[in-house]
């Protein structure tokens, strides 16, 4: 979703939005629209491909069959493993320090901090 | 996630906020700016995961300020968190906040709709000098500078300059008010003078039209006078200056504004005066009853904001913009306009040879199927841009008389015609004259009514295509070309099969025909 303008904004503007804090957006895309939400630069972040093959094998065995509930169990083991994994969350702009990085590896934040793993943190 | 075959995006935003407790106003800083995750569930859609939220769950509860607190910064971007400080800070923003509001955002139009709500008791003649000064004091020149763009150029800096001038600028608007326009009656002549001497540009013209004698009027009242002569170029001015003139103009209008009465900004104007004539003498249209209409037809601001060329974006992404534009309320609506109006569509494809898909096709590109047909009252919209808005005024000038003369054989008021900012009526969007030239009465009520009668939309719109060399065989080779063969419409790839490819008989044809109405 984006507002795009009609024009270059040069002045202050004011419009006139709607939150709906409860929403169900494109419940239904068919598989090959779908494709475009699983494209990866190939070639990449092999640690992580790894940490991804090792999270499938250690879930997917004891996981229900039915494909829904299989992706619910992967999206929680992730979530778990940001949780165990002393992340950390900060919105100082410091170096990274590579010798903290093995074990506890800490997010770099910015203000608009993620705390997606980064390729060595996994 | 996508690693696991889950698909996944990136969302990027705001989360949290800070509410002030001075006007409860919510204020979103760029350091509540936040990026998280989405994954696709099937039967769900798009579900939010939030990483930060188990890892740092401080940050989604109490938002960017108080993970800053607890690292122990004592401030964030914000500024301080010393709580009299805080308090003045609230103060502050709430002040500039109304500032924004109510003087920077106070435009042109939102004066006119102020000025127009609190319409007037008969006789009223009298704005303040200075509100309509500031209509003037913007004009000039008005071509490339805005008005609205002033108003945002003021800045805190000017503003005890602004106060005082705005002061003195409200004296002067509530003496004006208290003996209405009797003191400017040079002016007035001055207006006449340079009307009578068909001054070059027109929306001075208009301005000393609408409110003769102002310019002047503001000179001795006001301290910065607009420059009003119309026929000079404006003199080149720091946008502060400009806000500064429109500030003092924003903070009287507050003050003194008065019902100015409803004046028509055309009747009167030169070459509006010549436009009649014109009629009058090719068309035979009776001069009183023009100029009837033309004083009732309004200058519309928003219609000339609209009709400035977009920026162009350079190439949009085709299966992005598909995926946004035919999203399945508006695949239903098409089928739902189908289904309703079948009989027709089967008529027009037996009678013009053109496929009701393309039929239906043109109608929910131009209105959604006729949801959004414009609320533009038509009058308004070619007045304002054959005479105001330059850029292509000989076409709109054209097309206004084929509105006049549609008016006069369909024997229709022109002021009851409503539709789009660029002049187009009814369902499927026709400029007048196409309506004219194209538009057939396909209901047998004795009347083409694109608006009112679907019926009527759909012949006319198989009319028009076949008028431009569509037909029956150029079904498939005048649609768009996407560039991923994936990426073609389904509905359409779906009926493919079944017609099997076709292709124009003329050479030239595909490129024009089946494919646009003209604005």
């Amino acid at each position: 979703m984006r507002l795009l303008a009609n024009g270059l904004i040069t002045s202050r503007i004011r419009y006139d939005a709607t939150s709906y804090t409860a929403y169900r957006l494109d419940a239904n895309l068919s598989p090959p629209q779908l494709q475009d939400w699983l494209v990866l630069p190939a070639g990449f972040n092999p640690r992580t491909i790894q940490f991804a093959q090792e999270l499938r094998d250690q879930v997917l065995p004891g996981a229900a069959t039915d494909r829904r509930a299989q992706e619910v169990q992967l999206v929680n083991a992730v979530l778990e493993h940001f949780r165990r994994g002393s992340y950390g969350y900060t919105l100082e702009h410091r170096p990274w320090d590579a010798t903290r990085s093995t074990s506890s590896c800490s997010t770099r934040g910015s203000d608009s901090a993620s705390t997606m793993p980064r390729p060595s943190c996994s | 996630m996508r690693l696991l075959e889950v698909p996944a995006r990136v969302v990027t935003g705001y989360q949290g906020g800070e509410q002030n407790p001075v006007d409860g106003f919510m204020t979103v800083r760029q350091s509540d700016a936040h990026a998280w995750t989405e994954v696709w569930l099937q039967g769900q859609g798009w579900v939010r995961i939030d990483p930060t939220s188990v890892v740092a769950p401080v940050r989604i509860q109490s938002g960017a300020g108080e993970v800053a607190r607890q690292a122990g910064r004592g401030s964030t971007a914000t500024g301080t968190d010393v709580p009299w400080l805080r308090a003045l800070r609230y103060n502050w923003e709430a002040v500039e906040n109304s500032w924004n509001q109510w003087v920077l955002t106070y435009s042109l139009e939102r004066q006119q709709a102020l000025v127009e709500r609190l319409a007037s008791p008969p006789g009223w003649k009298a704005s303040s000098c200075c509100l309509r000064s500031s209509w003037a004091s913007c004009l000039p020149g008005s071509r490339s500078s805005r008005c609205d763009r002033d108003w945002c150029a003021i800045r805190w800096s000017v503003l005890p300059v602004a106060a005082r001038a705005a002061r003195t600028c409200r004296r002067g608007g509530l003496r004006l008010v208290r003996t209405p326009r009797a003191l400017c009656p040079d002016q007035a002549r001055a207006g006449r003078r340079r009307r009578e001497a068909g001054a070059p540009s027109a929306r001075p013209l208009r301005a000393a039209a609408l409110r003769p004698g102002l310019g002047q009027c503001n000179a001795r009242r006001c301290p910065r006078p607009a420059p009003c002569d119309p026929g000079l170029p404006a003199p080149p001015q720091s946008a502060v200056t400009h806000g500064r003139r429109s500030f003092l103009v924003a903070l009287a209008a507050l003050a003194v504004a008065r019902p100015a009465q409803a004046r028509s900004p055309y009747v009167g104007r030169p070459e509006v005066q010549q436009f009649v004539e014109e009629l009058a003498a090719t068309h035979g249209f009776d001069r009183a009853r023009l100029e009837r209409w033309l004083r009732d037809a309004r200058y519309s601001a928003s219609v000339e904001r609209l009709m400035q060329p977009p920026i162009p974006f350079g190439q949009r992404n085709w299966l992005e913009y598909r995926q946004r534009y035919l999203d399945p309320a508006r695949v239903q609506a098409g089928v739902d306009f189908w289904q309703t109006h079948r009989a027709a569509l089967a008529r027009a494809e037996e009678e013009y040879g053109v496929p009701a898909e393309i039929i239906v096709a043109v109608i929910g590109v131009e209105t959604y199927f006729g949801r959004i047909t414009g609320n533009f009252r038509t009058l308004d919209v070619f007045t304002t841009l054959t005479f105001d808005y330059l850029r292509r005024a000989d076409f709109y000038r054209a097309e206004f008389i084929e509105f006049l003369l549609l008016a006069r054989e369909q024997r229709r008021d022109p002021l009851s015609y409503r539709g789009s900012f660029a002049g187009a009526i009814g369902l499927p969007q026709f400029m007048p004259g196409s309506i004219r030239r194209w538009g057939v009465d396909f209901d047998g009520d004795s009347r083409i009514d694109l608006l009112a009668s679907p019926t009527d939309a759909i012949g006319s719109v198989a009319n028009f295509l076949v008028g431009h060399g569509c037909n029956a065989t150029c079904r498939s080779s005048s649609r768009p070309r996407p560039t991923k063969a994936s990426s073609m419409p389904s509905v359409a790839a779906s009926r493919r099969g079944r017609h099997g490819p076709r292709h124009c008989r003329q050479a030239s044809a595909p490129r024009h025909c089946c494919r646009s109405i003209p604005p």
